[in-house]
């Protein structure tokens, strides 16, 4: 029997935390789950994921859908469009089996790229190798989560651009039907020796769409502005944690701020793991923001401490509790806090 | 200890003795309730270091990947959780809940979970367990295992029946055993999983009869396109029109000349014989698939369809036995094999050459008229003279697929071999024909062993063996 590889190329960067990864890793395994049910895709279908933030990595090898088992998703820094593809490109020709008189090889593997930012590295040379090498010899599908995503990169890369509104539970559920809906037509289809790449049919309403391509595309903004993400480490327990704001002009309204000044309310926080400084790009550098902007503090979503934005003369973030005296994790250094006058500038991570 | 504790205190303190206030000092250290105070905050910040490495440990396992292998519903499985692998010997107590709806068990002292699994699913196993140092009478901790149990793909396909009162219906299986002159045939063929899941009907087709007094066998097997709407009866009508065409043709044929030829060549006595021979072959041939391919364009005309809807491969052989051996000649068109084993199975010769291409775009039809004015339209026949044979076998790509993957293997002997053992009876589910035994039960034998299971290969299954 010939397989039907399907790889997923996902987006991993810091706006990804909270909700949007921890969806992305449900659908993931509803979607293997749908498949077992089905008697086509339970034989023909093997699957890989691979993930990319500043770094990429296989997170999942191309194997059987009946071997797979659901990953915990990391989250890095940056967004390495350039990195991701080069990964790709790399398990894809590592993978592959040609036919040929003596043997059956695979049908065209399929690409579902997941990507909701915009490139902090420069694509071209990927571009132009997956171009040179792969347009014809792979189907890829690139999905846009949300509104930020640069879709003139991703037109360079194939005709199939779905835009998904990433709202809420419901979407996402929809969203991940219809992956697996279009992974079933095709291992349908490769059996009946058609074509084998079908995409389900997208249903009218605006949780997906089909970008249009003959259209021109708005220019595109460079830097992620909807969310700003700040890196910081627990006191307690030394372990990495991101703190998620998304931007929100209302909320700078109500809080009697200049109207004109972009102003972020907090999403929440969430405890990383190593990963996290595996996956990102340490040579890119921090992008600044003014606390001012930034509207709520967390508690620490490693140890409980009350305060997860503490900012060490160092210029690094972590957590403070009770104690009279707090050690940063970071450089070491011993302080007492108080409430900080005006606003400081911290680092921003850049996803 | 609690005595260097508070003088040590008393230094980080920057406190100094005056040396006047030093005996006073000796005597405070040595102050039993002084150091009793000393030994509590000792104590006390032993205590605060347990807590906290107790919280450290139970963060760190919460967060430890566990990983166990997934099971499949009706197999049997075993799989342990190794407590010193993970690194979990201050691990005192475990408990695993829920798991028996599943048909598995939990033992906690090996840490194995066992079992056949009845019902499929991604489970979130709750695995409690208790730390060395822990509070024995608050709850157990908890860390949620993913357990995936896979369903079985054989319960996956549906059988529903195709519809009978449909256009062109024909019988899902079929199978036959019958005398064919001196020799006999033993036939099966069958629906498809993928057919049977959605209730639509068998493309798959075959045709065999025996001309009497012309002493020619002629045998016919056809595969109708996936693709084709009324392939099915393309099938049928290629296999019957052969059938029909050569009992019309041998019945004005110059017969007498023709085993005259064949008798010299085997004799060595005739002038240029391969050559004839390779004419007759290319003529008789050649005409009787021309027919077929005018017939079928008539009944797309009358049925006012396309001919594409009819789309079928054609594969046919004519068999005459002599006094010096058999004659076998053929034509084929798509990727149908026809395989031929000498008398000791020590030789196998493919006698046709498949249509296939590297995906589905490479097949060819009989229905397509491009394939007689094409250049490759002579390679299409084949002709052997042989004392004997084994047997003379024609198959669908239902049973070639699975059976031998690639066309190399159809020229391999080892693969024929296996084939041959396979249909012997072994193979995972015992089943055997067996090959040789001539009798009427064969039929339903042939239609058992068709059943095999192969992942991915699901087409219809035809199989016509000549022994
Ligand atoms: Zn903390
Ligand atoms: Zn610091």
């Amino acid at each position: 029997m010939r397989r039907l590889p399907i790889y997923f190329l996902i987006d991993v960067s810091e706006s990804m935390v909270g909700e949007p990864i921890q969806q992305v890793e449900e659908g993931l395994s509803q979607i293997i789950q749908a498949l077992k049910a089905d008697p086509y895709a339970i034989e023909t279908v093997w699957v890989s994921i691979i993930v990319f933030a500043g770094q990429a990595k296989t997170l999942v090898p191309l194997q059987e859908i009946i071997n797979f088992y659901p990953p915990r998703f990391p989250i890095g820094g940056g967004t390495s469009l350039s990195k991701g593809l080069g990964h790709l490109m790399y398990e894809l020709r590592k993978n592959q089996v040609k036919t040929t008189y003596e043997q059956k090889g695979d049908w065209k593997p399929i690409v579902f790229l997941f990507t909701d930012g915009v490139p902090t590295d420069d694509t071209r040379a990927a571009i132009a190798e997956w171009k040179q090498n792969w347009q014809r010899t792979a189907n890829m599908v690139a999905i846009s989560f949300g509104n930020e995503t640069d879709v003139h990169v991703l037109k360079e890369l194939t005709e199939n651009i779905i835009h998904f509104k990433n709202s809420n539970a419901a979407a996402y559920k929809q969203f991940f039907k219809w992956v697996t809906d279009s992974i079933k037509t095709s291992s349908e289809s490769v059996e009946k020796n058609a074509s084998g790449f079908e995409l389900a049919k997208i249903y009218g309403d605006d949780t997906l769409s089909k970008v249009d391509l003959t259209k021109p595309i708005p220019p595109q903004s460079y830097m992620d502005s909807n969310y700003a993400v700040l890196v910081g480490k627990c006191q307690n327990l030394n372990r990495n944690y991101l703190m998620k704001y998304r931007r929100s002009e209302e909320e700078a309204k109500i809080y009697g701020l200049d109207i004109n000044r972009l102003s972020y309310r907090l999403v929440g926080a969430f405890q990383v793991d190593q990963t996290y400084q595996e996956l990102s790009d340490e040579s890119a550098g921090p992008s600044r923001i003014n606390s001012d902007e930034l509207i709520g503090n967390p508690t620490c979503p490693c140890c409980g401490n009350q305060v997860a934005f503490a900012m060490c003369v160092c210029g690094q973030i972590h957590c403070i509790g009770e104690e009279h005296i707090s050690t940063c994790p970071w450089c070491g250094n011993k302080g007492t806090y108080g409430i900080g006058e005006g606003g400081f500038d911290v680092n921003r991570a850049q996803g | 200890m609690s005595k260097k504790y508070i003088r040590e205190l008393f230094a980080a303190k920057n406190i100094t003795i005056a040396g006047s206030k030093q005996h006073l000092f000796d005597a405070f250290v040595d102050d039993e309730q002084h150091q009793q105070i000393a030994r509590q905050i000792l104590e006390n910040q032993q205590r605060l270091m347990d807590i906290w490495q107790y919280k450290n440990r139970l963060a760190d396992i919460q967060q430890q990947p566990v990983t166990i292998p997934n099971a499949t519903v009706g197999k049997p499985y075993q799989a342990t959780l190794d407590f010193r692998q993970l690194n979990w010997s201050d691990v005192t107590w475990t408990a695993i809940e829920g798991l028996e709806e599943y048909g598995l068990q939990y033992d906690p002292a090996t840490g194995g979970i066992q079992g056949v699994p009845v019902k499929s699913g991604d489970i979130r196993l709750k695995l409690q367990f208790r730390l060395a140092g822990g509070d024995t009478s608050a709850a157990a901790h908890e860390k949620v295992l993913p357990l995936v149990i896979n369903p079985d793909p054989r319960s996956l396909w549906k059988s529903i029946p195709s519809d009978m009162a449909g256009p062109f219906w024909k019988a899902d299986d079929v199978a036959e055993f019958a005398p064919l002159g001196d020799r006999f045939v033993t036939v099966a063929s069958k629906r498809g999983r993928s057919h049977a899941n959605v209730g639509s009907f068998r493309d798959d087709d075959y045709a065999f009869r025996h001309l009497e007094p012309s002493g020619w066998s002629v045998l016919a097997v056809s595969d109708g396109a996936g693709s084709a709407r009324l392939s099915r009866e393309g099938s049928r009508l290629a296999c019957t029109g052969i059938i029909d065409y050569f009992e019309q043709f041998f019945k004005t044929a110059p017969t007498a000349d023709i085993d005259a030829l064949f008798g010299e060549h085997a004799a060595g006595t005739g002038t240029d014989t391969q050559k004839k021979i390779n004419r007759l072959v290319y003529d008789t041939l050649g005409k009787a698939a021309f027919a077929v391919h005018k017939k079928l364009e008539e009944f797309a005309a009358a049925q006012q369809v396309s001919i594409k809807d009819l789309h079928s491969t054609l594969i046919f052989v004519l068999l005459k036995k002599y006094a010096f051996g058999y004659v076998i000649m053929s034509f084929g068109v798509g990727d149908c094999p026809i395989g031929l084993l000498n008398k000791d199975c020590s030789a196998v010769t493919l006698m046709n050459r498949l249509d296939v291409g590297e995906f589905g775009g490479g097949t060819r039809f009989i229905t397509m008229p491009e394939i007689f004015t094409s250049d490759k339209f002579p390679t299409r026949f084949g002709f052997k003279l042989v004392p004997d044979f084994a047997y003379l076998m024609l198959m669908t790509d239902g049973i070639y697929d699975p059976k031998f993957v690639v066309e190399a293997n159809l020229e391999k002997l080892d693969t024929w071999k296996a084939f041959l053992a396979d249909l012997n009876g072994n193979n995972p589910e015992n089943v055997a024909l067996p090959l040789g035994a001539h009798s009427p039960e064969s039929a339903g034998r042939l239609s058992a062993w068709m059943d095999f299971w192969s992942p991915g290969n699901h087409d219809d299954r035809t199989l016509m063996i000549i022994s």
